[in-house]
């Protein structure tokens, strides 16, 4: 049976990428619960979650297929600025949420990221340390318990508002008007400290120019796909290619619902327990917050200091040798085209006019899906996309598959499966913060915000992250780390395969400067409306 | 087969602890049990760690050819790995499950509690693997003097709070208690094994005289002897009940013996590996793009500075775990 949910009680940042459905700028906002004024604040959140946005549907890119417009019921219009909200550990302690329910939130949520930061592996730098790596709103609480972070709420304005007159206007108004019932003799105080412009938020955008991010890459191009998410057979069975998970008949298929939401049955074919009482959990979900520094100097000098050796050992043009080891880290050419599907430079070059010239609506549907549908299976010896690079290593697909041996004849391939990677999906939200180019040094603010939903963060979030990004045992590349956005240390090196019939060496690129560096995040619990309804009103009942 | 295989011997000793408490602490007049004070002596011993994990400046990241304040059991160049645990009680797991029908037809009141099983003593897991000749016992006294040489002030802090130690001969009786607790190893603790051939299979070697000897006596009961049919059958099943026998202990006798030892699986070997392993890549980073005639050249300085046939110096220092 297809799996409905009930879309008004999930929140619309889990369903959708907000940035892709219109709405080009965001501001997220931080908030403390302030002690003795739990009341309050929960009132401030009673009347909040009236206007929160939720999963339902309206006209954008899941209902932008003319043909299906009319079989959708559309109940909702499209908000001026969509408004979300999370908690985190001490903010759910600090509403009063009983200790029965809290008990069984995982334990990775009440340890936070700050406490978890050596695990997840986020110090490049001990001798600076996090207190001074981590944006001051993330280490504050370090000094002063008053200042830890409690409520998240996350404002992202449509680009057409029907109220105001731009966007801009529209994120401004919201933003006085919530900042306006909050301060120190108010039930919630909004926190400063983030670095950047603007010291009490932090102001972000959709991924500008072309969808792509500081360092020039074509991003969000794929992400997990689940039961329920799309609201009809016919948007399911184009968005699960690439994005779901492939089953031994070498069909893909949507991953089970409770791999993203609370309360449905995961890939384990059982329904995961979850905090009490079931109300509380069942359609929320955990997120990560990760703000992310992008030297992109440094990643372009680099790149272009390697790319005259690459071209002097396989004898090609700086250009192709320095396009060809920024696809190698990434596992895509700039544009996105996967190198999987493009392995070489001069096939890039022919399949790019192809992509261009396909429809590109506002969807997305047609061009990506050729963008997402690949899998890992023929390359068994990393010459196409290697092993180590950002793609393959934050998603391996098929590619850990035991079955996966290197063909016995050419043109054979193994009938892989994603079983082992079916637990370990993410879905990722990404907005980008501050400008870069020519002038701007790495020094001022700019990188990615990504915001990482998940039903476990331990089994999903922090595995990826511990295991993949930051360690290389899976990908035979021994403790390498991600050459994208791995923490590099000293020695940080990153293999290029070559294949055995190239008879070339495979090119190392060594001595990784730090490209990525992380500035602060924590881990929050996005609950559903009747769980908000819940908190708010003080009403949860774990017995 | 237990405890020695493919060139390793694999310890585990199980050796009681004292009971009882040691002399009152002099500072507090507290009493404290062996048990305790042996945990705590554990839990103190230096740890091999990432060299990156060592910090200081005496410790520089990746430097892992010489590390100090590692586990004393680097000292002792056979040992692959040590652990010591202390297993101190059974886990009781609950009643074994009773069909409730036949706990009434049997008259069993589950009521009544079911006795809760202990051990009779805490004991000290010894478990370590080895390069040895052979699995006999002289190979593991030798392994145990040497380890006792390597480290002999660390293990009487450990093994003084052990039935058995006597402070006058302690490393006559560290080996008397380590051989006293001594269990079979039936599992081995690694997977280094590995054959350049095939292994071959043993069936043919298993069966064929039996084989024979069965093919013998059938033609020997059935044409030869001159008995009745029924003394002829008898014959023959208890002929066949003997081959099974001894069938049965022939795969036992080739099921024990060892796996021949791999090639360059001693420590030595696997640390000269390990290090030459790490320069390599540095050598392969630095020489990118190089003439064949320079890579060559090169390449000559290469096996001149790390010596890849020689085991001794240079190589990596046992117990530093390079990051």
């Amino acid at each position: 049976m297809h799996k409905e949910l009930d879309l008004a009680d999930i929140q619309g940042n889990i369903l959708q990428a907000y940035g892709r459905q219109g709405f080009p700028l965001a501001r997220y906002v931080l908030l403390h619960v302030n002690g003795g004024r739990e009341a309050e604040a929960r009132a401030f959140l009673d009347a909040l979650r009236r206007r929160v946005t939720t999963a339902e549907l309206w006209h954008s890119s899941r209902t932008c297929n003319n043909n299906l417009r009319a079989s959708l019921e559309i109940t909702a219009s499209k908000p001026d600025v969509a408004i979300n909200v999370a908690f985190t550990f001490p903010g759910l302690v600090a509403l009063g949420v009983p200790v029965r329910t809290l008990r069984g939130m995982p334990d990775e949520f009440q340890e936070g990221m700050l406490k978890r930061a050596p695990i997840l592996n986020d110090i490049h730098d001990p001798q600076r340390g996090i207190e001074q790596l981590w944006d001051p709103i993330w280490v504050a609480e370090l000094k002063d318990a008053r200042r830890s972070v409690h409520v998240l709420i996350t404002l992202h304005a449509n680009a057409k508002p029907k109220r105001y007159g731009s966007a801009r206007e529209a994120l401004e108004a919201t933003y006085q008007s919530l900042a306006g019932q909050c301060g120190e003799d108010r039930g919630l105080s909004i926190l400063g400290g983030h670095r950047g412009p603007c010291d009490l938020y932090q102001e972000l955008e959709a991924l500008p120019q072309e969808d792509k991010e500081h360092f020039g890459f074509t991003d969000g191009i794929g992400n997990p796909v689940f039961e329920g998410q799309y609201p009809s057979e016919e948007l399911m069975r184009s968005a699960v290619v690439g994005q779901g998970k492939l089953m031994a008949d070498q069909q893909w298929a949507p991953l089970a619902t409770g791999e993203f939401l609370l309360g449905y049955a995961d890939e384990a074919q059982e329904t995961p327990g979850a905090a009490m009482p079931n109300d509380f959990s069942r359609n929320g979900t955990f997120m990560a917050y990760r703000k992310m520094h992008q030297n992109v100097n440094a990643f372009h000098n680099y790149i272009e200091a390697k790319a005259e050796l690459y071209a002097a050992v396989h004898a090609v043009s700086q250009q192709e040798a320095s396009e060809t080891l920024r696809a190698k880290m990434v596992g895509r050419w700039s544009d996105g085209i996967p190198l999987m599907l493009a392995p070489t430079y001069e096939e890039w070059q022919a399949k790019k006019g192809e992509v261009e010239n396909m429809p590109k609506s506002e969807c997305h549907l047609n061009q990506s899906t050729i963008l997402r549908n690949f899998s890992y299976a023929s390359d068994t010896d990393g010459s196409c996309c290697p092993f180590s690079s950002h793609l393959r290593r934050s998603n391996p697909r098929d590619m850990l598959d035991p079955t996966v041996k290197p063909p016995k004849q050419p043109g054979q391939i193994a009938k892989a499966t994603t079983v082992l990677n079916n637990r370990r999906r993410i879905l990722r939200r990404g907005l980008t913060y501050g400008h870069s180019g020519t002038g701007i040094s790495d020094q001022q603010e700019h990188g990615i915000l990504m915001l990482v939903f998940c039903a476990s963060l331990f089994r999903q979030f922090e595995f990826v992250q511990q295991q993949w990004l930051e360690y290389g045992h899976d990908f035979q590349a021994g403790n390498d780390t991600c050459p994208l956005v791995g923490n590099h240390g000293d020695q940080a090196k990153f293999v290029i395969e070559a294949s055995a019939k190239s008879r070339k060496p495979p090119f190392i690129c060594d001595h990784l400067p730090q490209f990525v560096e992380v500035r602060g995040g924590a881990y929050f619990f996005v609950p559903s409306l009747t769980a908000l309804r819940l908190i708010a009103q003080g009403l949860i009942d774990p017995t | 087969m237990p405890n020695f295989d493919a060139g390793h011997y694999f310890l585990s000793s199980l050796i009681p602890i004292q009971q009882g408490l040691l002399a009152e602490q002099p500072h507090t007049g507290n009493s404290l049990s062996h048990l305790s004070a042996l945990r705590e002596t554990l839990a103190l011993l230096p740890r091999s760690q990432p060299s990156h994990q060592r910090g200081g400046p005496s410790h520089p990241a990746g430097d892992a050819n010489q590390c100090d304040d590692i586990a004393p059991f680097s000292r002792e160049l056979h040992t692959h790995f040590c652990r010591l645990v202390v297993v101190d009680e059974f886990t009781f797991v609950g009643r074994q499950h009773q069909d409730a029908i036949v706990s009434v037809l049997r008259r069993r009141d589950p009521v009544i509690p079911k006795p809760v099983d202990h051990l009779p003593f805490a004991y000290l897991a010894l478990l370590v693997d080895f390069d040895a000749p052979d699995g006999s016992r002289q190979s593991l006294s030798t392994y145990l003097e040497s380890l006792w040489e390597a480290m002999a002030e660390e293990l009487t802090a450990i093994v003084e709070h052990c039935v058995g130690f006597d402070p006058a001969h302690p490393k006559e009786s560290f080996l008397r208690q380590v051989l006293a607790g001594q269990v079979e190893t039936t599992l081995s603790f690694h997977d280094y094994y590995w054959q350049d051939k095939p292994l071959v299979n043993q069936w043919p070697r298993v069966l064929l005289p039996p084989f024979a000897v069965a093919i013998t006596s059938l033609i020997a009961v059935c044409f030869l002897a001159p008995l009745g049919w029924l003394p002829r059958g008898l014959l023959l099943v208890f002929t066949l009940l003997l081959l099974l026998f001894w069938v049965v202990q022939r795969v036992i006798k080739v099921g024990m013996e060892p796996l021949p030892a791999p090639p360059r699986t001693d420590l030595p070997s696997v640390l000269k590996a390990l290090y030459l392993q790490r320069k390599f890549i540095d050598f392969m980073i630095a020489n990118q793009g190089m003439s064949a005639e320079t890579l060559q050249a090169h390449f000559q300085q290469f096996v001149d500075e790390h010596q890849p046939q020689s085991l001794d110096a240079p190589t990596q220092a046992p117990g530093c775990i390079p990051s």
